[in-house]
């Protein structure tokens, strides 16, 4: 086990990381200067946590509802500023940045809270389901026992288990596991394959051995899984609560694992989007907006599916974060929380995914080692930056990548998909 | 296929074309000469839309095509190579060539197209994945035309393709667009260098401050004695 503080800091790590993602794509990827991005992440935070805590939706739903919040406020905010150019983008997000605030401050409490059941209202939202409690059990949990281990639930019915939406989570997540799995599987055994190809031309026998535990490999893998499926599907029907598919991995590492598969899947997802030719042509109006228009790309309506993409998850941040955190209120979802992700972007690199990894974590762990140090803490982090940007004026990454040689057959893969090296053959 | 009618343009108070009348029949290179500020690549932008008409209109296959948005005009099949190429300087030559066919969703098309481009510019697929703005000017007009031809135009504008480079470049230049000519695309041509411009069209224009004052085949233009005279320094 490692120690909550670290363990905090790691989950804020990751969530930060799509977060300043989904900046960077909306930034550094389509060249446009929003500075109001933290009332996404408040919406997405807000949604997820009245859905999941107030009406007992599976967490996965939260999230997905937090995600499209956050675009139905970025296409309001998006319409009317993003004709805007420059400056006055940055100045008219983050107005709206701030009405969206005020708006949540202002709301009924009844909307939040009273009858819904999440205690505090609309000011301060707490007793939100922490991830460990929601990954633990799938399927929603009773608000009232919200935060408790389940031995620590005593009574008759401790898990308030939506049994349908239970039985679609645990779908999702194996299917999604298999996939995971399987193309990690998949991948590997096409780059022996190549590899062996490559080395032992001819040698027939070599190919079929390596089919042969390819193929039995998987079959082994989905015989021992059925296993786990079928406790996992104990679990659900509430047979034996031991038997839930996560018993096997501590709460914090399932939390991990969690939020290290949110992060590869959005990235993923980002690096698709970017390749595809509406990637190409928000890519180009970056570049330069007159040219992409005598390309004929509709300049707007890409600014505003780039837009809506980059809230989406901005959302989806917001409602990772809801279950993070203890507690939170519109007040942290403030000009400084959008100054984070912006620096986050700017120092990683504007238009560098792997960059925005790097920045987001600098900049999560800095203010805290400086945490010590009182009053010098935000001297010390200011002046930080301050050099930062003196000597490396476009960030750690430029807009360039880091990739290591490892995954260059996973690249080789994507790249074969594509048709890029059809292309590069023609 | 294309007709300009009696087209005006201002830019406020400058009145850049006063009642311009062209026609680009099908299959045909017309070239537009004329001398700096005559309004030729306004004539351009106007036609793709990206100034808009005063008034007079202009037809595309019958359509009437005046003030339309830009990018419905590309997926019609019209294609400008801007004055001054405005590449992407920051992206590889693959990547412009691949932003020049994002209206094609057909992975196997765009595959196709790129093939084309390259065995017209052998040039641009040595330097495939060099950074556009380290290319040499020549090979950065290359890479102009070539990501206008990705989107494979029916009717290809070219804004002074010739401007800034050396003359066996030019002459290369131009052997490239009667090339792209013959496959069967159209062309309307501005350019600077009258002499090649005229030689290759079938149809050429004079602009002065805003009208045609000459026309005629490009043959009749390089034998007319005001046109010698005043573009071709004879
Ligand atoms: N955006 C603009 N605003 C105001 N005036 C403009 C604008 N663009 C062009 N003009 C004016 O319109 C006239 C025609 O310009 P245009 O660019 O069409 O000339 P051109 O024939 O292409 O010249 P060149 O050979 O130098 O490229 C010029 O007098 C120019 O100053
Ligand atoms: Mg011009």
């Amino acid at each position: 086990m490692i120690n909550e503080y670290i363990e905090t800091i790691i989950i804020l790590i990751m969530i930060n990381s799509i977060f300043a993602l989904s900046l960077n794509l909306i930034i550094g990827f389509n060249g446009q200067f929003s500075l109001g991005h933290a009332a996404f992440l408040a919406i997405g935070a807000y949604a997820s946590a009245i859905v999941v805590a107030a009406y007992n939706f599976p967490f996965l739903i939260g999230l997905f509802v937090a995600g499209v919040m956050a675009a139905v406020l970025g296409l309001v905010i998006g319409v009317p500023t993003l004709r805007l150019r420059g400056d006055y983008l940055a100045i008219a997000t983050l107005g709206f940045a701030e009405i969206t605030k005020m708006v949540l401050l202002i709301m009924p409490e009844k909307i939040f809270g009273g009858a819904t059941g999440i205690p505090g209202g609309a000011k301060e939202i707490d007793k939100v389901p922490q991830l460990s409690d929601l990954l633990r059990m799938p399927g929603a949990i009773a608000p009232e026992f919200a935060g408790k281990l389940p031995s620590q639930c005593t009574g008759a019915a401790p898990v308030n288990i939506n049994q349908t939406m239970n039985l679609i989570f645990c779908f999702v997540w194996i299917i999604a596991t298999l996939i995971v799995v399987g193309y990690g599987f998949y991948a590997l055994y096409r780059w022996l394959k190549g590899t062996v190809e490559r080395r032992i031309s001819g040698k027939k026998w070599v190919l079929w051995s390596l089919r042969l535990v390819y193929w039995g490999g998987l079959i082994v893998l989905a015989v021992t899984n059925t296993k786990r499926i079928n406790d996992s599907f104990y679990g659900v029907f509430g047979v034996h609560r031991s038997h839930t598919w996560n018993s096997y991995l501590s709460t914090q590492w399932t939390v991990f694992l969690f939020l290290i598969v949110a992060v590869l899947l959005i990235t993923w997802l980002c690096v698709n989007y970017l390749r595809s030719t509406y990637g190409r042509a928000v890519i180009a109006i970056r570049e330069d907006e007159i040219a992409s228009t005598m390309l004929g790309i509709g300049e707007f309506k890409f600014k505003l599916m780039n837009f809506l993409v980059g809230t989406f998850f901005a959302g989806v941040a917001g409602g990772l974060l809801a279950h993070s955190i203890p507690s939170f209120n519109p007040f942290e979802f403030d000009l400084l929380k959008s100054v984070d992700a912006l620096l986050m972007v700017v120092l990683g690199g504007m238009g560098s995914i792997t960059g925005t990894f790097f920045g987001a974590t600098v900049l999560t762990i800095l203010p805290e080692a400086l945490r010590q140090s009182k009053e010098w803490r935000m001297v010390i982090y200011s002046l930080t930056l301050v050099l930062l940007m003196i000597f490396k004026p476009k960030g750690f990454f430029g807009s360039s990548e880091f990739s290591p040689k490892i995954p260059d057959f996973l690249r080789r893969l994507m790249d074969n998909r594509r048709g890029a090296k059809g292309a590069s053959d023609a | 296929m294309l007709a300009v009618e009696d087209l005006h343009v201002k830019y406020g108070a400058v009145h850049a074309l006063r009642g311009v009348t062209l026609d680009c029949p099908r299959g045909k290179i017309v070239s537009l000469i004329g001398a700096n500020g005559a309004g030729k690549s306004t004539i351009l932008n106007t036609i793709i839309g990206l100034v808009p008409a005063h008034s007079g209109n202009v037809t595309y296959d019958d359509l009437d095509i005046t003030n339309r948005k830009t990018h419905a005009l590309v997926a019609k099949g019209i294609s400008l190579v801007p004055e001054g190429r405005r590449i992407f300087l920051n992206l590889t030559v693959v990547e412009n060539l691949l932003v020049g066919a994002y209206l094609t969703r057909d992975r196997k098309e765009r595959t196709r197209r790129l093939g084309e481009v390259f065995a017209l510019f052998p040039r641009l697929k040595e330097r495939m994945t060099q950074i556009g703005g380290t290319l040499s000017g020549g090979e950065q007009q290359m890479l102009a035309i070539g990501r206008a031809m990705m989107q494979n135009p029916r009717l290809l504008l070219l804004d002074e393709p010739s401007l800034g480079l050396a003359p066996n470049l030019v002459t290369d230049i131009f052997a490239t667009i009667r090339k792209i000519n013959e496959r069967g695309t159209t062309i309307l041509l501005v350019e600077q260098n009258a002499f090649q411009a005229l030689k290759i069209a079938d149809y050429a224009h004079v602009l002065v401050t805003g009208t045609v004052e000459i026309s005629g085949t490009g043959g009749e233009l390089l034998e007319n004695s005001d046109v010698k005279r005043a573009y071709l320094g004879m």
